[in-house]
């Protein structure tokens, strides 16, 4: 081919490509003649899954015109910061209608957006709103978010353990210590980067060497002396480290527990769950949840101020958090634990299911030992202290 | 005929006038320009710019203190590793050069596999692969040559080179080789009728003819390996030390810091910086050196 | 055969071998886990394999784990941008190459580590000021978008290996062209490129394969329409073993492809051009 015909080929090619890719755009931009509901969610690739393959079909037939376009931001807290850079950069761009309506989010989240004024206050209006009483609702990390947000799940870290190998599971946080000296590096967590369970670790680690858990987490107010009382506490942390495997992330350790590297370590009880029912771990895996307690946290929904279908979004969140998806999705496929309480489920919920998610960390358990994480700038003290103290 | 004499004499002199490089160039220069240069700027002036809004080398300060030793042991890895993949990269391609047999045909196809194979998948395989009862070590056990009880802890700076050499090397090779078949046979054969061993045509002929293409393989590996995420993340994540990447990552992700990230940033900027200004100054010496020696 | 040729071919055997260990060990895992259905410790191969999850991954099942409808489409999005990406940055990119060579141009160490930059810096904290700034421009969650920001990402592979490429060519071979009568641009369609084939064949690729694979930037600018497959990647990256898998196994086909095409035509066009 002489270079001439090469070029002319060349050229061809993206005049095509090039026409292709603007008729594309076209077909994307075109407003639908359904109402397309956008839908970002953070958390795992599951979330996506529940959006694409079972709510969002199930809310369309119940809303013919509706279609909802589920997009995937990526797990743990760095999906949520996405949708936040996104919902910023829309909110500075001063468009009248935003790309996104609703989204589910961390914790995390409520922190960065508040006095932003980028969300809508809808939950009240919802009739889903008399289900969800617990505290989780209405305060996130210290920051008041009454009104503003429904929880689509509760999520709790627990201790997960082979029951081959860990005749005696540790009850508590000095039992786990003792435990670590006698088998060095069975024990594994993320330390507190990477991952929300290594760091739920290291906050349940404080709340047991300090005892202060209900100022940290609850009460307030945040006094910047408080941090320089923990040097002590993460210096012994830093001697525990010693004889534990760091690993990679969330993922990290529930892989290494499925290679059998580590006997145990902290997890998310909805990605234990998951793990489990996808065959990567092994059914026999059991978990307990330590005295004092470890964090947990809920994802929320929330609907942004400018967003072009609020309506339909306000029927979708309620859609999810009515009692009837929430024990049929959320319970029962997922065996996560619900959002709304859990008393008004009672009865939807079949007793195998019951039995399987509330076996090792029952709901006394979550009453008593499952703490919220800590407010907001404590924190943010704690992971500093944590690479400061631990080398 | 006088027309194109003249003519002629104009393109040789060209080196030193102005027009036609500048419409050349321009294209690619205005895109960069436009798209990169305000966002490289704003990063780096919120790396001075402290929580309160205010210019401040609190920001400095702060990563110095807790983020030195990841500094540099992202500085020792990529060194490392770009100059095991170098090596061994330029050990191939001059095997691969040199050596037409079936044996490097297949070679010269197998070696290329990881160069489509995109790093976020890397960093998975490797860390099935690498872990304490991954693949390598449940092989190994198998043969004898490990005890599953103290396998190979390779989730540390060893696994992260192999994983950053597996990669490299074979663009590395694409590139060095891709030079290397520009060098003619003949200088070749020239070189070994006047009595060069092996060496001797590696060392004297290959290697200085292909420099600038030696030198653009080590400044991209070693760019690349700075700037990588996903590797160290999963392979290495919250060990201590880590990789500034990551640190990078959970700044962002946990504290909303965009100023001790920036700084990170600056600080991986400049250790590319360094490497860099050497290959272009030894290239702009090759420019020259290399006109002279043909005139 | 000497004794001589026998050591050579046992070390090139060898040396065969433990290559093909070395590249195909850790892809076993990743083949591996695209047919595991159940593997946990402490079994050295899966307990129960089939393809369900490339099943669900091809949307011929409904997945409870995935949201499958993204892969197939998403997969043809991300190789039409790809494409879109390597002719425009080539484009550009080829002069740009050739002048850096060629001419000495004032600031041209500067002009070359200018396009170093996205890649020698951090590229998150640089694609969140991009993605307020696309936003602004209403070039966020387009594909126009997306394709610009892989411009970015893949014009120094571009640049600076065609810049290698043109200064290894030495220029008495152009100045022996002009010298018989051949005008700048003949000159440099029948002499330089096809000298220049094989570094302009590897700066290609490697255009092609960062913007098949290109992540970051994409994740920010493009969502939430824009679905490349690295996105549908990275949601089960970690996660998901079996998913990611067979995504990346789906991802090595293209670029497999188009580097043999690549090389069939360009090396036509070689042979061509000496002739």
């Amino acid at each position: 081919m002489s270079p001439k015909r090469f070029i002319l080929v060349c050229l061809f090619v993206l005049g095509v490509i090039g026409l292709l890719v603007v008729g594309g755009q076209e077909e994307v931009n075109a407003a639908p003649a359904p109402i397309k509901l956008v839908y970002m969610t953070a958390g795992d690739v599951n979330m996506l899954a529940l959006g694409q393959n079972v709510l969002g079909p199930a809310f369309s037939k119940k809303y013919p015109g509706v279609s909802l376009m589920t997009v995937h931001t990526g797990p743990g807290d760095a999906g949520s910061r996405l949708i936040f850079e996104k919902i910023s950069a829309e909110a500075e761009s001063k468009k009248a209608t935003w790309d996104v309506d609703v989204a589910m989010v961390h914790q995390m989240f409520m922190k960065w957006a508040e006095g932003k004024d980028l969300l809508l206050p809808y939950a009240k209006e919802l009739s889903t709103w008399k289900y969800v009483t617990s505290p989780f609702a209405k305060s996130s990390l210290g920051v008041s978010v009454e009104g503003y947000v429904m929880p689509m799940f509760h999520s709790q870290t627990a201790l997960a353990y082979n029951p081959d190998f860990v005749k005696d599971p540790p009850k508590n946080y000095a039992d786990l210590v003792e435990w670590v000296k006698q088998n060095p590096r069975k024990f594994g967590y993320n330390g507190i980067k990477g991952g929300m369970s290594g760091v739920a670790f290291s906050v349940g680690w404080v709340y047991w060497k300090t005892g202060k858990n209900e100022k940290y987490a609850v009460t307030g107010p945040f006094d910047k002396a408080e941090a320089a009382t923990w040097e002590q506490a993460f210096k012994d942390l830093g001697e525990f480290n010693k004889n534990v495997t760091i690993t990679g992330g969330n993922v990290g350790t529930l892989d290494a527990l499925n290679r059998g590297e580590i006997w145990m370590g902290p997890v998310w009880v909805d990605m234990f769950f998951t793990f489990m029912n996808e065959g990567k771990l092994d059914p026999k895996t059991r978990m307990i949840l330590p005295e004092p307690g470890m964090p947990g946290q809920p994802m929320y929904f929330v609907i942004f101020k400018k967003a072009a279908h609020a309506k339909e979004a306000k029927r979708f969140v309620e859609f999810v958090t009515s009692p009837e998806t929430q024990a049929k999705e959320i319970v029962m496929r997922f065996n996560w634990y619900p959002g709304i309480d859990g008393s008004h489920l009672k009865g939807a919920i079949p007793p195998e299911t019951f039995n399987k998610i509330y076996k090792d960390v029952t709901p006394a358990d979550l009453a008593k030992k499952g703490r919220p994480f800590p407010l907001g700038e404590y924190f943010s003290a704690m992971l500093e202290s944590y690479e400061k103290w631990v080398k | 005929m006088g027309q194109v004499a003249v003519q002629a004499k104009q393109v040789v002199r060209r080196e030193v006038s102005l027009p036609p490089y500048l419409l050349l160039l321009l294209p690619a220069l205005t895109f960069m320009l436009l798209m990169y240069g305000y966002p490289f700027f704003s990063s780096i002036t919120r790396s001075f710019i402290n929580s309160q809004g205010q210019f401040s080398f609190e920001n400095y300060q702060k990563t110095v203190d807790l983020y030195l030793k990841d500094i540099g042991f992202t500085f020792v890895v990529t060194v490392f590793s770009t100059a095991v993949s170098a090596g061994l990269a330029i050990l191939l391609a001059v095997y691969l050069r040199l050596r037409q047999s079936s044996i490097s045909r297949v070679l010269g196809g197998l070696y290329r596999v990881p160069i489509f194979i995109p790093f976020v998948v890397v960093a998975q395989m490797m860390t099935t692969f690498l872990a304490p009862h991954g693949l390598l070590n449940l092989t190994l056990a198998k043969v004898g040559m490990v005890d599953i009880k103290n396998p190979l802890q390779l989730f540390n700076f060893y696994g992260l080179t192999f994983g950053f050499v597996w990669k490299m090397i074979p663009f590395s090779v694409l590139i060095i080789h891709g030079g290397f078949q520009m060098i003619d046979n003949s200088y070749i054969e020239a070189a070994r009728s006047c009595g060069a061993g092996l060496m001797r045509v590696i060392t004297r002929v290959l290697i200085p003819m292909n420099r600038p293409s030696i030198l653009v393989a080590l400044v991209l590996v070693y760019s690349q390996i700075v700037g990588t995420f996903t590797l160290p993340y999963m392979l290495i994540g919250g060990k201590i030390p880590t990789t500034i990447t990551v640190d990078i990552a959970h700044r962002i992700n946990y504290f909303r810091d965009f100023g001790v990230a920036n700084t990170l940033g600056v600080f991986s900027y400049l250790l590319v910086l360094a490497t860099a200004v050497y290959y272009l100054k030894s290239s702009v010496k090759k420019v020259t050196g290399s006109q002279a020696s043909e005139r | 055969m000497s004794v001589k040729r026998i050591l050579i071919l046992t070390a090139e055997i060898v040396m065969l071998v433990l290559v093909f260990l070395i590249i195909v060990g850790p892809m076993m895992s990743l083949f591996i886990w695209s047919i595991a259905h159940r593997w946990y410790w402490p079994n050295t191969l899966p307990q129960e394999v089939g393809l369900e999850y490339w099943k669900q991954a091809l949307g011929l099942h409904t997945s409870l784990a995935i949201g499958a409808i993204s892969i197939v489409p998403a997969f043809l999005l991300s190789l039409l941008i790809a494409v879109v990406v390597v002719i425009i940055s080539m484009l550009i990119a080829i002069p740009a190459g050739y002048a850096l060579a060629k001419y000495r141009i004032p600031f041209g160490a500067f002009i070359m580590f200018l396009f170093l930059m996205p890649n020698a810096f951090p590229q998150q904290p640089i694609f969140v000021n991009l993605l307020h700034i696309f936003t602004r421009w209403g070039l966020a969650g387009t594909i126009q978008g997306v394709i610009l920001v892989h411009i970015l990402v893949g014009l120094v592979f571009g640049v600076w290996i065609t810049s290698a490429t043109f200064r290894s060519i030495p220029s008495y071979l152009e100045e022996a062209a002009h010298s018989v009568g051949a005008g700048s641009l003949y000159t440099f369609f029948h002499i330089t490129l096809p000298l220049a084939a094989p570094g302009l064949l590897a700066s290609s690729v490697f255009v092609f394969i960062t913007s098949l694979d290109e992540f970051t930037g994409t994740f920010f600018i493009g969502l939430p329409f824009v679905n490349t497959l690295p996105m549908t990647l990275y949601s089960s990256s970690g996660y998901n073993m079996q998913f990611a898998s067979v995504i990346a196994i789906i991802l090595l086909i293209p670029s497999i492809l188009f580097m043999t095409l690549i090389q069939k035509v360009l090396k036509a066009e070689y042979v061509g051009g000496m002739g």
